[in-house]
């Protein structure tokens, strides 16, 4: 029994230590949750707007550098703006059950806004709502959820539109004719899915392309430069890839140039500049489609904080500001679009993300 | 009976030759192997090209090296969960070397050292705590995963220099996998490490009896794995041309897969390191040849999936005509 | 006789390890009841306790696969498989209660398929599993075409977000099932037999067990198990996802290790899964609302894992290793 109670005793000092150890990296959040927690009783009885609002961030994928560029955005809007980012959070691989406990952990910990991007736009609905039943201001951003009860949404485009766009860029590629083969991350990916649907859609007014394959790599950059390599040898004359995931435009370029296919195939997608510079500088990626994720995460939680302070929902061309920019809402929704860009050798090298 | 026995035992002696055949236990992996690359050659003219071919020793590369030290493990009645997440952890440490600058060999060297020293506190922790190896890796995996995030703070790394896709281009894998192969195989049949594995895995506690130095060995067990671990990750890094923290998730269930299907077993003391490398070699023909003969992804686990079971299937039957034979 | 009576002190010894955890997990309470005001809530409390119930009940099932010397990774895919099967039969207008029923049958099968392919082709659990898990995925994918179902009745998400006097009802459900399961552990034969079977399958057989017989009842059993936890899941997100269950069988062999099952087989029972389970996801928990991001939660509970299973063994263990290492040192 001596033994348990030592143990005990032991367990207890290794948690605390531990506990220590994690909050100071993340300081800010920890060493003012205690404090706060009895600022926002204030908040609620005076109503004052001094106080710094919470905000949480949920996002589909932790890890993803696109969504790291996101929170940053936010943290600046945050930053200049007297709010506070609390949390910035997602499961390690995409995973919808693990986003559900961190909003419902957020709701718990008493965040007035949370900016969501979800891996599943149906799956997320029920915990979407029950947050804004609880009062949380719930903006998704990236990923809308349309049919939950969301204030708003942030996007360059959903993944019909995003992948529109690529289904253009290969037309425009290609010259509007030859085989194609189509990469993607996750199989079970809803995102993902509605892109390679979209990209269908566009392409199946070109009968001259071929879509030969789609190959999906789990999200694994090797699994999906063996796939290229293997794409190529099954299918001699394949003219482009296109790829859904981030992953997918470097992996398939890193895979053409070591086949010393190099200005035979082209490889289009959504991909991060820093991710993909090289390859575009040598030509094998022509053009790449993304926006700018920090000035998605930006605008997100400015909306967020917009409404927090007076309940204002964003207005068609509102401005947020040097960085933040205008942003497009189409008439009678509640969609808030920032600019897609498309990176060429010429402007590839401009951006950070 | 007695009749049934020297009938049986005149048989045999017909047929020595091919029964001493029917007793290596490779012989499933090599004949499943020999089926599957002639399905898939029949169908497509591309298969046995050499193009083709070398792609595919690429391809088997990172997991062929992995598998054989998920195979020490295993025979060693253990298993070693940590390889993919170790495999992160050393691209996330090589990705923050080289972006200050450092040079290749600097990296390599760094690389198989923390693999092997994670290998090692793999180990020493089993040894230690007298925990099954399972639950040591499994948290491990967690904990290698997290640190490797933690500290690259999830940032790819990327425009690497040639001096680093030196591993992963042309026949430069295949070679590494051919030179891991060749230096384990000999280890495991010519050293006294090699039989103490075998010894330990048989039965730990008359290896303990007879003098062999368990917890040492097993220390030595997973400390090749993670080195092998670490040498897959310069294989990786090589091969993509960037550096994710994200990378190797999943890759112990591929080692098993592989170890497993080579004829490795988890009951402890059997398998070969060419067993092993043959089940790699399946697993990765199975890859190319799906693409090859244009099978929808939808369906490709579930091939995956079949073939696994058949495979193991054949090796029961197998397995089972022999118990049948010598009764 | 002698082996059950080897069983009843294993149990007794067993309890203390229990106590541990739970003194554990009290510890965390009190030190995040400090850390965090919103931690020691009721509100916090049923919330967690609400969306653990589905991984408790497949964690009670691995427990048991666990016990009698088996693995089971395919439980995520059941998981997945079986709402997306009721939710498509549904869809094509066929009775809910009936595609329900087929959907667990199919469960069924699957765990039949896996207890056969391990009891009587003799496969290695992890590989056997990992194979039927592999295919499962991608018929998942086929059926489905990657896209989650949610064509469900209405009404449906009341299985998971109704309450009977005021608790929610799969928090309801986990309570009964973990009852049920350790109640069939350690009072009936088949309990018995299950624990014979992992812990000396030879011996077992001998005594007159069918091993066989309960190797493929554990892997029906976790089956049906997973599939009821699957019916939950969807009805709490009302939709199926494809990729649903990705994690779970990790995360469940987790929560059984740390309650005290050992991997070998034999040992091992239900009170310290359910223990395993709520230390993991109240760990999780706290973190979320401290605002400690997931890469440290995986360095720590990957942390607590090892301390927890280490002292376990090291307090069984004392007695005889001493014994061993003398054996060790006299045979030099």
């Amino acid at each position: 029994m001596k033994k348990v109670k030592v143990f005990a005793i032991l367990a207890l000092v290794a948690v605390m230590v531990f506990a220590m150890f994690g909050c100071s990296s993340e300081a800010p959040a920890e060493s003012s949750t205690p404090a706060e927690s009895s600022q926002t009783a204030e908040e609620t009885q005076t109503g004052s707007d001094g106080e710094p609002w919470k905000i949480g961030i949920v996002v589909k994928q932790m890890g993803a550098p696109y969504f790291d560029y996101a929170a940053e955005g936010s943290k600046k809007a945050a930053e200049e703006m007297g709010a506070e980012i609390i949390s910035y959070t997602g499961p390690s691989s995409e995973d919808v059950n693990q986003e559900i406990t961190f909003i419902e952990d957020l709701i718990t910990q008493g965040a007035d806004a949370i900016l969501v991007s979800t891996a599943d736009s149906t799956a997320i609905i029920p915990t979407i709502n029950k947050a804004i039943e609880a009062g949380v201001a719930v903006f998704t951003f990236d990923i809308d959820a349309p049919d939950s009860d969301r204030l708003f949404c942030i996007t360059a485009g959903d993944a019909v539109e995003s992948g529109t766009a690529i289904g253009e860029s290969i037309v425009e590629q290609t010259g509007g004719e030859g085989q194609v083969a189509l990469l993607t991350g996750g199989l079970g990916s809803d995102t993902l899915n509605q892109r390679l649907d979209a990209i269908e859609a566009v392409l199946a007014d070109y009968p001259d392309i071929e879509i030969v394959a789609t190959e999906a790599c789990d999200d694994d950059f090797e699994k999906c430069v063996s796939q290229v390599e293997n794409l190529i040898q099954t299918y001699p004359d394949i003219k482009a890839f296109a790829g859904v995931s981030t992953v997918n435009p470097p992996a398939a370029a890193m895979a053409i140039e070591s086949a010393g296919k190099t200005g035979e195939i082209i490889s289009l997608g959504i991909g991060l500049p820093s991710q993909c510079s090289e390859y575009v500088d040598s030509g094998t990626i022509p053009e790449l489609i993304l926006w700018d994720p920090g000035v998605m995460g930006y605008d997100a939680a400015a909306a967020a904080i917009n409404y927090l302070n007076d309940g204002s929902l964003p207005q068609d061309g509102q401005n947020f500001g040097e960085y933040g920019g205008e942003i497009i809402v189409p008439e009678g929704t509640t969609v808030g679009y920032i600019p897609s860009i498309i990176f060429t050798k010429d402007n590839i090298h401009d951006y950070e993300f | 009976m007695k009749n049934e026995i020297t009938a049986n035992a005149k048989r045999q002696s017909h047929r020595g030759f091919l029964s001493a055949l029917f007793n290596i236990p490779e012989l499933t992996i090599v004949l499943f192997i020999v089926i599957v690359a002639i399905f898939i050659g029949v169908q497509s003219n591309i298969f046995f090209t050499g193009t083709n071919v070398l792609n595919i020793t690429r391809q088997i590369a990172v997991n062929g090296v992995i598998s054989i030290g998920m195979m020490l493990a295993i025979i060693a009645k253990g298993v070693d969960l940590s390889v993919g997440s170790l495999l992160a952890l050393v691209c996330a440490v090589a990705g923050s070397l080289i972006q200050v600058g450092a040079p290749a060999w600097l990296v390599l060297l760094v690389s198989l050292g923390l693999g092997a020293a994670c290998g090692f506190l793999n180990g020493a922790l089993i040894v230690k705590l007298r925990v099954a190896p399972i639950i040591v890796t499994l948290a491990t995996m967690n904990i290698f995963r997290g640190i490797a995030y933690v500290y690259s703070g999830g940032k790819w790394t990327t425009n690497l220099s040639d001096d680093f896709l030196v591993m992963g281009t042309g026949i430069v894998p295949g070679l590494i996998l051919a030179a891991t192969v060749v230096v384990f195989a000999v280890i495991m049949k010519y050293t006294r490490f090699g039989r103490y594995v075998y010894a330990i895995g048989s039965n730990e506690d008359s290896a303990r009896l007879a003098g062999i130095r368990v917890d040492h060995t097993k220390r030595m067990i997973f400390m090749c794995s993670g080195l092998l671990s670490g040498l897959a990750a310069m294989i990786f890094i090589g091969r993509t041309g960037a550096i994710q923290p994200s990378a190797g998730a999943g890759y112990e269930m591929d080692a098993i897969g592989a170890a497993v299907l080579g004829g490795v077993s988890f009951l402890g003391g059997k398998g070969s390191v060419v067993g092993t490398l043959l089940g790699a070699v399946l697993m990765g023909l199975l890859m190319n040849g799906m693409t090859l003969l244009k099978i929808s992804a939808n369906y490709q686990g579930l091939i995956t999936g079949v073939v696994i079971i058949l495979a193991l299937l054949l090796d029961t039957a197998r397995t089972l005509y022999k118990e049948r034979k010598r009764q | 006789m002698q082996k059950i009576n080897t069983q009843k002190s294993k149990g007794g010894f067993k309890f203390g390890y229990e106590i541990v955890l739970l003194l554990f997990l009290a510890a965390w309470f009190v030190f995040m009841g400090f850390a965090n005001s919103s931690f020691v809530t009721p509100n916090n409390i049923i919330t967690v306790l609400t969306r653990i119930s589905e991984t408790a009940i497949v964690a009670i099932g691995m427990t048991v696969v666990i016990i009698a010397g088996g693995f089971d990774l395919s439980v995520g895919t059941v998981m997945a498989i079986v709402p997306a099967i009721a939710g498509i039969c549904y869809g094509m207008g066929m009775n809910f209660a009936l595609a329900l029923i087929l959907a667990l049958l199919v469960a069924a099968v699957i765990g039949l398929l896996n207890g056969i392919l391990i009891a009587k082709a003799r496969f290695q659990p992890i590989i056997g599993t990992l194979a039927t898990m592999t295919a499962l995925r991608s018929i998942i994918y086929v059926i489905t075409d990657g896209r989650p179902v949610s064509t469900f009745p209405d009404g449906y998400e009341e299985l998971a977000h109704g309450t009977v006097g005021g608790f929610p009802i799969p928090i309801i459900l986990m309570i009964v099932v973990s009852i049920v399961f350790a109640w069939i552990m350690t009072s009936t034969k088949f309990g018995r037999f299950v624990y014979a079977t992992g812990g000396n399958p030879k011996a077992a057989n001998i005594a007159g067990v069918n091993t066989d017989q309960i190797t493929i009842s554990v892997y029906v059993i976790s089956a049906l198990l997973a599939a009821f936890a699957g019916i939950i899941f969807s009805s709490r997100l009302i939709s199926a996802s494809p990729d649903a269950g990705d994690n779970t069988a990790f995360d469940v062999v987790t929560a059984a290790l740390l309650g005290g099952t050992s991997i070998v087989g034999g040992k091992g029972n239900i009170p310290g899964t359910i223990i395993g389970v709520l230390i993991m996801n109240f760990i999780i928990n706290g973190f979320n609302l401290l605002g400690i991001n997931a890469y440290w939660q995986m360095i720590f509970t990957g942390c607590v894992l090892l301390v927890a299973v280490g002292y376990d063994a090291k307090r069984r263990s004392g007695g005889f290793k001493v014994k061993k290492r003398n054996k060790a040192v006299a045979a030099h």
